[in-house]
């Protein structure tokens, strides 16, 4: 402090000033490089968010079909509309993995906008909205993925069976196989088919999967028809503009309007011969939603062994369909 | 009045000695001060834009990995590829997701070829050079350069360093046993009934639902077509190429000609167009059997493959590296 009270001279102050200018300007920078930087993080955590999103929605799609499916199967009751029950279950198992992202000021929104049948009837189709909000950066993406119904190491089982012989007697599982007991034959008598005891201890494939052997006349191709029996013995399922699709059959329905897929109800091995007609053996002909449209099948035997005899019981038109001899 | 020789002077002054030495000093601190925040301030110039340049040519190669591109199939070329906005992820097409870190080598290779109208302005801001080199993890694989050549004196070079996995494409896999245990194919590849079981005899391939490693049969079907056979070469190939056990053999039949006519594996890959050929016959569409037999012993597996890849394709190329995506470096440049 000089003699007259001040604290510094002038010259002094004029001194500090470009220490002050210079000690602003190097916070100005400062701050302007973390904003980028924390901009960055933003937007790498906002793209990984998405992309685990998009990764999930396939994989959440086919366990919500898988859950619905054995829901089904456990309690014998058809979804009254599938589409809104998978739909919601998506919904439902999605929040839970949205909400895990919602803290730190960021925000999370999924949607399934539709479910729908594809062209291709192993094939479910899905139509997602995702927005993620993070402070002022907004990410909002809409997505068309598709939900294979077929996958070997956890495969969908096919609910409809189940449903159509639930006031009959009810079906198993044994392994990877549906088997019928005496319902089958109950179902057909109650419909009013003759011949229905072929189809006593009759079995029919759990699980969906694509057959390869296409085109399907190949199925007739060998003398022994032995194309046939391996396909028969895979539980292969084949597309079909009669049979119902994977959607629908969670209504209990065997047919719809939707591009479908069909299996043969194979009946049980016999020692001899004794009916050369009865229902056809396609699930949608014999669980067929109008009781006019079941119709009758030709015998068809197409593997012996000693002297147990396998057959089918099959209409000239599916004959045809798989390049099978006709009637 | 005069002190010691010094004469006083009793007139006014406007500034004094000490005031003019004192203001000298201030001038010339100011001047230096001046001149160092001007050099500061131009150096934080620098760095901003160094920064800034740097921030956006990473986020745009996030861009680059992370998406597919506008439109997702840009790399057919049906649009001008000035209207593109790239992008090389993978996409898989049953479920239209992109593959999490995968790229698509057509997409790299369509990128190298059109690499300055894709690049420049979209992805590196124009007026700068760049490139891009892939580095493959496999010493068996080759690097991939494309983009411009980085002179020896370039200044100030940007380097961004991701480590992805590229799916080369340029092979189909039509069928794969894999026999390893911690790989999945195996539960399919087993839980398959072959056509062979209905048989007797040594042609019998008895249906094994286990999937405990145990010798065997394992038979897989796959579809092919009048156009998979002209269009592209067909090979059976192995992982390892040589295999320990020297029980393993194959056959390749169909359900119309069962066979039991039985080969050993090779070192090198094993083109089966003309039996395929054979099997087909003149359908368009045929189902083909791959059956594998193995020891089964955990030290001597193998995965088996049948591929296609593109007519013409080098013999060196044909290798099971190709089938699936695999790790490489990635090295983006950017220079002025």
């Amino acid at each position: 402090m000089d003699q007259k009270g001040y604290v510094m001279t002038g010259m002094s102050f004029l001194l500090i000033i470009p220490i002050f200018v210079l000690f602003m300007v190097l916070i100005d920078i400062n701050h302007a490089n973390t904003e980028s930087k924390s901009l960055i993080i933003k937007s790498d955590n906002v793209l990984q968010i998405s992309r685990d999103l998009e990764y999930n929605i396939p994989r959440v799609g086919r366990q919500a079909l898988k859950e619905e499916a054995y829901g089904v199967i456990r309690s014998r009751k058809p979804l009254v509309n599938s589409k809104k029950t998978v739909k919601e279950n998506i919904q439902l198992k999605m929040d839970k993995i949205t909400q895990n992202y919602n803290k730190d000021g960021l925000k999370v929104i999924y949607a399934v906008r539709s479910l729908k049948e594809s062209e291709d009837p192993f094939l479910i189709e899905i139509n997602s909205t995702i927005i993620i909000v993070k402070d002022n950066l907004v990410h909002e993406q809409y997505l068309d993925q598709n939900i294979s119904l077929y996958d070997p190491k956890d495969p969908l089982p096919d609910p409809m069976p189940f449903v159509k012989c639930q006031n009959y007697g009810g079906v198993t599982i044994n392994g990877s196989r549906i088997c019928y007991g005496h319902s089958l034959v109950s179902y057909l008598k109650s419909r009013g088919e003759i011949n229905s005891e072929v189809y006593e201890n009759a079995t029919s494939p759990l699980f969906i999967k694509k057959c390869p052997y296409d085109p399907f006349k190949a199925h007739g191709d060998t003398k022994n028809l032995d194309t046939l029996k391996n396909c028969i013995d895979n539980g292969y399922y084949h597309e079909s503009n009669d049979a119902a699709c994977y959607l629908c059959r969670l209504e209990g329905k065997s047919t719809c309007y939707h591009q479908g897929m069909e299996i043969f109800i194979v009946p049980a091995p016999q020692r001899n011969v004794s009916f050369f007609k009865a229902p056809c053996s396609v699930d949608h002909v014999i669980f067929s939603d109008n009781s006019t449209t079941i119709y009758p099948g030709g015998s068809l035997q197409y593997y012996v062994k000693g002297s147990l005899i396998f057959q089918l019981f099959l209409d000239d038109s599916h004959r045809k369909k798989y390049g099978l001899p006709p009637i | 009045m005069v002190k010691k020789g010094l004469k006083s002077i009793e007139m006014g002054q406007i500034l004094s000695i000490d005031l003019m030495l004192a203001l000298i000093l201030i001038t010339v601190l100011l001047g230096v001060s001046a001149d160092a925040m001007d050099l500061i301030s131009s150096r934080m110039d620098d760095n901003t834009y160094a920064g800034a340049l740097e921030r956006i040519t990473a986020e745009n190669v996030n861009v680059l990995i992370n998406t597919p591109g506008i439109p997702e199939n840009w790399e057919e070329g049906r649009q001008l590829m000035q209207v593109v906005k790239p992008g090389l992820a993978d996409v898989n097409l049953q479920t239209g997701s992109t593959v999490n870190k995968t790229l698509s080598m057509k997409k790299i290779l369509k990128l190298k070829d059109n690499y300055r109208e894709l690049i420049n302005g979209k992805i590196v801001p124009s007026g700068f050079n760049s490139n891009i080199i892939f580095y493959p993890v496999n010493n068996s694989l080759e690097s991939i350069q494309i983009g411009d050549i980085e002179p020896k004196t370039a200044g100030d070079v940007f380097v961004i360093n991701r480590t992805v996995m590229c799916n080369y494409e340029i092979a189909d896999t039509m069928v794969a046993i894999v026999s390893s245990e911690k790989k999945d194919l195996f539960l399919n590849s087993s839980s398959v009934v072959c056509p062979h079981c209905n048989l007797s005899g040594n042609i019998q391939h008895p249906y094994n639902e286990s999937i405990s490693l145990k010798s065997g049969w394992k038979c897989q079907p796959f579809i092919i077509t009048q156009t998979d056979i002209n269009a592209n070469d067909i090979y059976l190939m192995t992982d390892p190429p040589l295999l320990k056990d020297t029980s393993a053999c194959w056959i390749v039949d169909s359900t119309k000609n069962m066979t039991d006519s039985r080969e050993k594996f090779g070192s090198s890959p094993i083109r089966l167009n003309d039996r395929i050929s054979t099997l087909t016959g003149e359908n368009t569409n045929s189902t083909i059997w791959i059956h594998v037999y193995s020891s089964g012993s955990s030290d001597e597996i193998f995965d088996v493959y049948i591929a296609k890849f593109p007519k013409g394709t080098p013999y060196e190329q044909i290798k099971t590296q190709y089938l699936t995506p695999q790790p490489y470096y990635l090295i983006f440049k950017v220079w002025i």
